[in-house]
């Protein structure tokens, strides 16, 4: 069976090229399973019920907790907070550690190419703490600066939050070493890496990071759920956001106890149909089948530059060389809305526009880009259908 | 008359679309390309604006691209004169412009402009972004009328 058939959507969709799995991944048979097996046989609240099956949920979430540490190499299930996303996360932090680490006169760095999610939260912060926010410069090929970067870094930053990959472009960012770096600086480290998660071995441990952030979604897995790595070393400076049921030790009159991490952020009812699916996804990640298309994908991927690099009308942005499968481009001379317009009319499923990252196209100067992002689905007849559309595009145009 | 209001006349008094025209010359078009080639050609019937007329306070909110558009009124009936930085969408406003340009404010009201898009199978083709961007211009010229 191929990889591609373990997807319903493609069985019920045979006509669309879908190549915008950087939006959002396809998912698989097992985890669309995992979720309807929740609510048909185990659906009970997590640490709340003491009957069987509560008990039993209660015990499979916590082993799901400890399954994403080590998915990730983090040290201990207790650094692994629920979240809704990405997203949720981030602004999760900016208020949690945020509002409590920084002060007037505060600097906090991110790259010019981050997604808003991971520049807006600490762009606001820091105006209402009267706080400095600074971006790292992008060269023509989507990475930073690293000139400019040990540059900013010599305010002492008291954050550095910063993409693993870019959504835009698809580079893989030089993490290791941007970290490195900051960590000599004292600064607390924040890796947004909602698009790596999917695509690239995570290992938290080795990158050395304070937070690590990613959505279910964008690894084959349900929406509406994010995980938040928090290292023990940080846990002491967060306070809670939320206030509600399961985080509380002891409530009287005069005062609350809480519960130490990861209880303390999670507030309610967790969405545990999602953590359910998460956990058949991980089991996807790591299946031979997919290590084996994860290959393949590299090598498609490489097909697709190739192609489009035959295109003369077409011009690539960011670094082909060390990417996760994803091609931005522009096609010269056409604007972007009478390409997607004809793409989309042949059934081309791709992102148009600033990919929520709008200081990055205002360093690449362009408006917006194309991008193609393969998912582990993808094989070189979507590849073919793809460019054989870009270029009746083309023609019509001219 | 100032020299907007020279160039908006000209414009509209230059334009040469038909509405009943563009539903039969589309309807003839078998193939999606071939469709999409008729409004590009249609859009090209559409004079250039000039720098001037290009301004930001004539840019149209909620289009994914450039859309300008100039109105006046001139004895009674609606001078338009619009286009775009986007070819597709440019032959889109022709066909907009076609129903409204140099029309009566009862004639822009009554024109049924739901039911000339779907005869020209507009909504198909166009992703929900776009045919807002349309029903912006469309809902700016409604507004003029009333
Ligand atoms: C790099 C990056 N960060 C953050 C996000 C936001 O993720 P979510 O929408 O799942 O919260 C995305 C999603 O597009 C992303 O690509």
């Amino acid at each position: 069976m191929s990889i591609k058939q373990q997807f319903p959507f493609f069985s019920n969709n045979p006509d669309i090229v879908y190549l915008d799995s950087a939006a959002t991944t396809q998912k698989p048979n097992s985890v669309i399973e995992a979720i309807t097996q929740f609510y048909t046989h185990s659906n009970a609240n997590a640490h709340r019920g003491n009957y069987t099956t509560a008990n039993e949920v209660t015990t499979k979430y916590e082993a799901i907790r400890n399954k994403v540490a080590h998915f990730i190499h983090a040290p201990s299930p207790q650094d692994i907070i629920w979240t809704k996303g990405t997203t949720d996360a981030i602004n999760l932090l900016a208020k949690a550690w945020g509002d409590h680490n920084i002060n007037p006169g505060d600097y906090i760095v991110v790259l010019g190419s981050e997604h808003h999610a991971n520049f807006v939260p600490w762009q606001q912060l820091a105006k209402a703490k009267q706080a400095n926010f600074k971006t790292v410069n992008i060269l023509p090929d989507g990475s930073p600066d690293l000139e400019h970067y040990e540059l900013l870094l010599r305010s002492n930053p008291k954050l550095v939050a910063i993409q693993h990959c870019s959504n835009a472009l698809g580079n893989i960012q030089p993490v290791h070493h941007l970290l490195s770096l900051a960590r000599d600086t004292g600064a607390t480290t924040l890796v947004d890496g909602a698009q790596a998660i999917a695509h690239i071995p995570v290992n938290v441990s080795d990158l050395g990071c304070d937070f690590y952030v990613f959505s279910a979604h964008k690894m084959y897995g349900p929406m509406g759920l994010g995980v938040l790595y928090i290292s023990n070393k940080v846990k002491q400076n967060i306070q809670p956001y939320q206030f509600g049921g399961e985080m509380i030790e002891r409530v009287s009159i005069e005062e609350t106890l809480f519960r130490p991490i990861p209880a303390l952020l999670e507030t309610g009812t967790q969405n545990i149909s999602a953590i359910f699916g998460l956990s058949a996804a991980i089991d996807f990640i790591e299946s031979s089948i997919f290590q084996y298309a994860l290959k393949n994908k590299t090598q498609l991927f490489q097909y697709l530059i190739d192609e489009l690099k035959k295109i003369n009308e077409v011009q690539l942005f960011g670094n082909t060389e060390k990417n996760i499968g994803v091609a931005s481009f522009k096609v010269l001379e056409e604007s972007t809305a009478d390409v997607s317009a004809l793409l989309s009319e042949q059934n081309i499923a791709i992102r148009t526009g600033h990919h929520c990252a709008m200081p990055l196209m205002q360093a690449l100067k362009v408006d917006g880009t194309h991008r193609v992002s393969l998912g582990i689905y993808n094989d070189k007849t979507d590849v073919d259908r793809f460019i054989s559309a870009l270029k009746s595009a083309i023609e019509l145009l001219n | 008359m100032t020299d907007l209001t020279a160039q908006i006349s000209n414009f509209s008094q230059t334009l040469e679309l038909c509405s009943k025209e563009i539903l039969v010359q589309l309807a003839q078009q078998s193939s999606w390309d071939s469709r999409y080639r008729t409004i590009m050609l249609l859009g090209k019937k559409l004079p250039n604006l000039n720098q001037e007329m290009k301004s930001d306070s004539a840019l149209v909110q909620g289009c994914e691209s450039n859309v300008w558009l100039h109105f006046q009124w001139h004895n009674n009936h609606l001078q338009l004169a619009a286009s775009s930085d986007a070819k597709i969408v440019k032959g889109l406003i022709a066909i907009v412009l076609a129903a409204y340009n140099n029309k009566t404010r009862e004639e822009i009201l009554s024109f049924d402009i739901e039911g000339y898009f779907q005869q020209l199978q507009l909504s198909k083709n166009l992703s929900p972004s776009r045919t807002n961007g349309l029903f912006s211009i469309v809902k700016t010229i409604q507004a003029a009328a009333r």
